[in-house]
């Protein structure tokens, strides 16, 4: 697949953070696994979009160790950030089921 | 600058970890699945693709981020601004008002105040000498001048000059210049440099020295076309030859602010100083670092006590040392005005401030349902904050420029409006560092009421809604409210107390008919009329025509008129009185006197109360006599008639002539419209040149005169016929025409102008505390209004209605106005000295400044209160 919309790759990040705190890596693995491989985050849009999060206050970010004790710059949600992230899933699925009404109808 | 570059750099630093950490982790997983390290960190870097510009990318995000946010809130700040197109008028009218008028008045002010004068470490720069009853301004005599030099200890150094006198450019083409006489050590004792040239040297200022000068800048300028070769250059100065040595910097200035064109070496001959002499020097000096004026006063005690000695005993009690900074020197009795209205222009500030804070507050208890609901949306309170200073700010910021141009018009009336005798007020402009006091003052004002909505806590939750009284708030807002109008009551009265000061100047007695009085000055050059009795044939000759003019039938000639001008003083200590012996015990104060001839006092409406007034047979007789007035009769005869008495006025040290005193006439306002009346005699202006040798030698140099008419009807009217008269004798004799009532308005233009500010700025306070009642009313009733209609539908009356609304308003108003009269109250002690005939607690000031604030108030609470009482019911409560 190839880039994500956006606003999409923000909502995917912000899901990913919801579980657990993870660094730019981690996330970008944990988005491949769960989609089964089928959406590969590149990482020429996943730090700016993580830096952005960040500044727009969604996501919070600090410097600790790693599994393989290196230094990693690990990100999680805010609260405002949960909130986010709610109201973007309804919206996320009222819009995909919208669709999804238009598609059967065809 | 510094700082951002390191921020930016670091967070650059942090990026590239971040990025080369996910790389690692995609070379390590890559081994995991087998490759070679090499085969791994190849397949790596090229499914991450450009790492250098995956960095740059995230970096991007910080300046784009803030772009973003501040373009949107501009977007949002003048999108709200114009959908509120009131709320954004009255805000940047109220800051430009006050931000305009402050400018305007603290570039006035800033010159006399705090403006550092042009010369070198100017704070350590002293005026020293001693005063006396006829000398105010400190000076030193004859030879102690000499020993304060070369014995005082708290000086590096210590310099004079002598004063300032008209001399001509005798050229091809001649000017009228200022000449400054001043010792050789002056300018480098001020810490001035030349432009061009040197400075004089020692020799040069001895006796019969060949002369040499230093030009001004802009007669450099103006004269030599800034020419290299000027210096060494010889010029004519009054007929001598004079070598240019050198040219001042465009900045020089003589410690008085005098006008000097030429600096010259004063010259004064020591050894005769030494022998008795009496030679005026003004002295200036430069404290030793770390003494101030006190210690140098302390230290002079030796010099002071050698002054003392050589003065009559009878006047010692009367000297005194003064050594005070050349600033205050300078600007003298301008202090205190520039304070007043530098407190005024600050209290007007602060007016403006309350209301463009009470707007602003207003303005956010209309947004706060808006705020809730975007705050409920996931709006951060940074955002919010950020949204409301940036409205703050473009507010500001249109106020700035608003303000500016008022400014700059304020400062062109000023100028235009100011007397002479206000230092520095034609230098005025607005310049950087006030443009940099207004910018402030904005910015503060802005961010200070831009954030007030975040002051209370209400606005950071949700329950917002339900519970919007905002009482809080309320109650700010008519704190502010209070001290506006007690500020204004402020304002009111001081403005009415110089309007009253500068009234009773202009309307008090002044002794003599003012009215219908015409005066024509003269000057005599040195060069075109060098002899006493040219002198008198042109007086003479322009007197007979005088006469003539229809209407006209007696025509005055003195050399100084009342109740300004140019008088004669003399201690009245030295006066001696025939057959008595010579009195002692002080100089007794000091007399004024003037040249007149016989019909000066029936021209003024002088009454002679004693004897008679001089005859036209005493003006052409060889006797001398005089005419005193009734002070002065009291003072010298106390109880004995003088009329026929003769008195030795000492002009000189031996061999005076006895005068004989022939009327006494009635008091005459003499020292200027405030002072008190001073004793004063008159000399007959005889027919002899003996009379017109000697006479006032002021700036201009010569002698004066003035032709005083009397005139049937109105003295302008008269004007261009005497002027034609003065030039059918001399048509190049230039002649200064003025009717005695503008002579007295310009004495009393100081206080009019101060008058006239102090009133422009309590209009504008009325105005400015007007708009901020009425907002608070309006908004009061805005909030009420469905309890108005419910009032109203179960019956209330109108006037309970306006009852309700008003009681609030009615409490402020009293509340403030009982602050303000306290206030005013005390503030006005602080300028007793600028008042005349009028107390500091004039009861009728008082009364009028509270007036004039309740008429004000009445009207701005009567629009919002009829709005309140014409509420509709039925349509309000349908809207519910």
């Amino acid at each position: 697949m190839g880039d994500l919309l956006q606003g999409t790759l923000d909502l995917l990040i912000l899901k990913t953070l919801a579980l657990e705190a993870m660094h730019g890596w981690g996330i970008a693995q944990r988005i491949q696994q769960l989609s089964a491989d089928a959406l590969q985050v590149g990482q020429g849009s996943l730090y700016p979009a993580l830096h952005r999060l960040e500044l727009d206050g969604l996501i919070s970010s600090e410097w600790a160790a790693s599994e393989n004790n290196r230094r990693a710059k690990y990100y999680s949600i805010t609260p405002l950030g949960r909130k986010r992230l709610k109201s973007e899933m309804t919206e996320w699925k009222k819009t995909a089921q919208a669709i999804a009404l238009v598609l059967q109808e065809g | 600058m510094k700082m951002r570059k390191l921020f930016t750099r670091s967070r650059r630093i942090e990026v590239d970890e971040e990025l080369r950490f996910h790389l690692d982790a995609l070379v390590e997983q890559n081994i995991k699945r087998g490759m070679t390290p090499e085969q791994a960190r190849r397949a790596a870097r090229a499914s991450f693709g450009n790492v250098e510009s995956a960095a740059e990318r995230t970096s991007d995000q910080y300046r784009g981020w803030w772009m973003d946010v501040l373009r949107q809130d501009m977007r949002y700040a003048l999108r709200g601004l114009r959908r509120n197109l009131l709320f954004a008028a009255a805000s940047v009218l109220t800051l430009a008002l006050g931000i305009g008028a402050t400018t305007a008045v603290f570039s006035v002010v800033d010159r006399i105040l705090f403006r550092s004068l042009p010369y070198a470490h100017d704070e350590r720069l002293v005026s020293v000498g001693i005063t006396a009853p006829i000398m105010p301004q400190e000076f030193m005599l004859g030879s102690s001048y000499y020993f304060w030099k070369q014995s005082q200890t708290p000086f590096e150094a210590l310099s004079s000059w002598s004063g300032t006198n008209g001399c001509e450019l005798s050229e091809a083409n001649p000017a009228h210049l200022a000449c400054a006489y001043v010792e050789a050590d002056f300018i480098s004792t001020l810490g001035v440099g030349l432009i061009r040239g040197r400075n004089f040297r020692r020799d040069e200022d001895l006796p019969n020295a060949p002369l040499v000068a230093l030009l001004s800048y802009g007669l450099w300028r103006n004269r030599f076309s800034m020419s290299d070769d000027v210096v060494g250059k010889t010029i004519s100065l009054d007929g001598s030859p004079v070598r240019v040595i050198g040219v001042l910097p465009p900045t020089f200035e003589l410690p008085t602010l005098d006008r000097a064109d030429i600096l010259l070496p004063q010259r004064v001959d020591e050894p005769a100083q030494h022998r008795g002499a009496t030679h005026i020097f003004y002295s200036i000096a430069r404290l030793k670092p770390g003494i101030n004026t006190v210690q140098a006063m302390q230290a002079l005690q030796p010099q002071f006590q050698e002054a003392l000695s050589e003065t009559p005993a009878r006047f010692r009690s009367e000297v005194k040392l003064r050594v005070r900074s050349l600033r205050d020197y300078q600007v003298h009795d301008a202090r205190l005005t520039a304070w007043v209205l530098l407190g005024a222009v600050f209290a007007v500030l602060l007016i403006a401030g309350a209301n463009v804070a009470g707007l602003l507050l207003a303005r956010a208890s209309e947004r706060e349902a808006e705020f809730a609901v975007r705050k409920s949306l996931g709006a951060s309170r940074g955002r919010l904050l950020s949204q409301m200073l940036t409205e703050a700010l473009v507010i500001s910021g249109l106020g700035v420029l608003a303000g500016w141009t008022l400014g700059l018009v304020l400062l062109r009336v000023f100028v235009s409006l100011a007397p002479r005798g206000i230092p520095y007020i034609e230098q005025a402009h607005l310049d950087i560092r006030v443009l940099g006091f207004a910018v402030l003052l904005a910015l503060i004002s802005g961010l200070l009421f831009g954030s007030a909505p975040f002051w209370s806590q209400s606005i950071l939750s949700a329950q917002v809604i339900r519970n919007s009284s905002g009482s809080g708030r309320a109650r700010a807002r008519q704190t502010l409210l209070i001290v506006q109008l007690s500020v204004t009551v402020m304002l009111l009265a001081a403005a009415g107390l110089l309007l009253r000061t500068a009234r009773n100047m202009q309307s008090q007695s002044l002794g003599m008919r003012a009215d219908q009085l015409l005066t024509a000055t003269v000057h005599f050059s040195r060069a075109s009329y060098p002899t006493p009795t040219r002198r008198l044939q042109f007086v003479t000759q322009v007197e007979e025509r005088l006469k003539q003019i229809p209407g006209v039938n007696t025509v005055a000639v003195s050399d100084s008129v009342p109740p300004g001008g140019l008088e004669h003083d003399r201690i009245i200590g030295v006066i001696g009185v025939e057959g008595r012996p010579v009195p002692d015990g002080g100089t007794g104060g000091n007399v004024r006197w003037r040249w007149v001839t016989p019909s000066y006092f029936s021209v003024l409406g002088i009454p002679i109360v004693r004897g008679s007034a001089f005859t036209d047979a005493e003006r052409q007789s060889n006797d001398h006599f005089l005419i005193v007035s009734e002070s002065f009769a009291a003072r010298l005869f106390a109880g004995e008639d003088p009329v026929g008495k003769r008195v030795d006025i000492h002009e000189g040290p031996n061999d005076n002539p006895w005068y004989t005193i022939v009327g006494i006439a009635a008091n005459v306002k003499n020292g200027g419209l405030v002072t008190e009346n001073e004793p004063e005699y008159y000399k007959l202006w005889r027919n002899h040149p003996e009379d017109w040798n000697t006479g006032f030698t002021g700036a201009e140099g010569g002698m004066v005169a003035t032709f005083i008419l009397r005139t049937p009807a109105n003295a302008e009217a008269l004007a261009p016929v005497v002027r034609s008269e003065v030039a059918a004798v001399d048509n190049a004799m230039p002649v200064d025409i003025e009717t005695l009532r503008e002579r007295i308005r310009n004495l009393a233009e100081r206080p009019r102008f101060e008058a006239a500010l102090l009133s422009l700025f309590a209009t504008l306070a009325v105005v400015l505390a007007a708009i901020g009642l009425y907002g608070v009313i309006a908004f009061i009733v805005s909030r009420r209004t469905q309890e108005i209609a419910v009032r109203i539908a179960l019956g209330a009356g109108k006037q309970e209605i306006a009852a309700l609304i008003s009681r609030d308003g009615i409490r402020m108003i009293a509340a403030g106005m009982l602050l303000g009269v306290v206030g005013a109250l005390g503030i006005s002690r602080t300028f007793r000295s600028l008042l005349f005939g009028v107390g500091p607690t004039d009861v009728l000031t008082i009364l009028g400044a509270m007036l004039a604030l309740l008429l004000a108030s009445a009207i701005a609470m009567w629009l919002p209160v009829r709005r309140a009482i014409r509420v509709d019911p039925m349509r309000v409560l349908r809207y519910e």
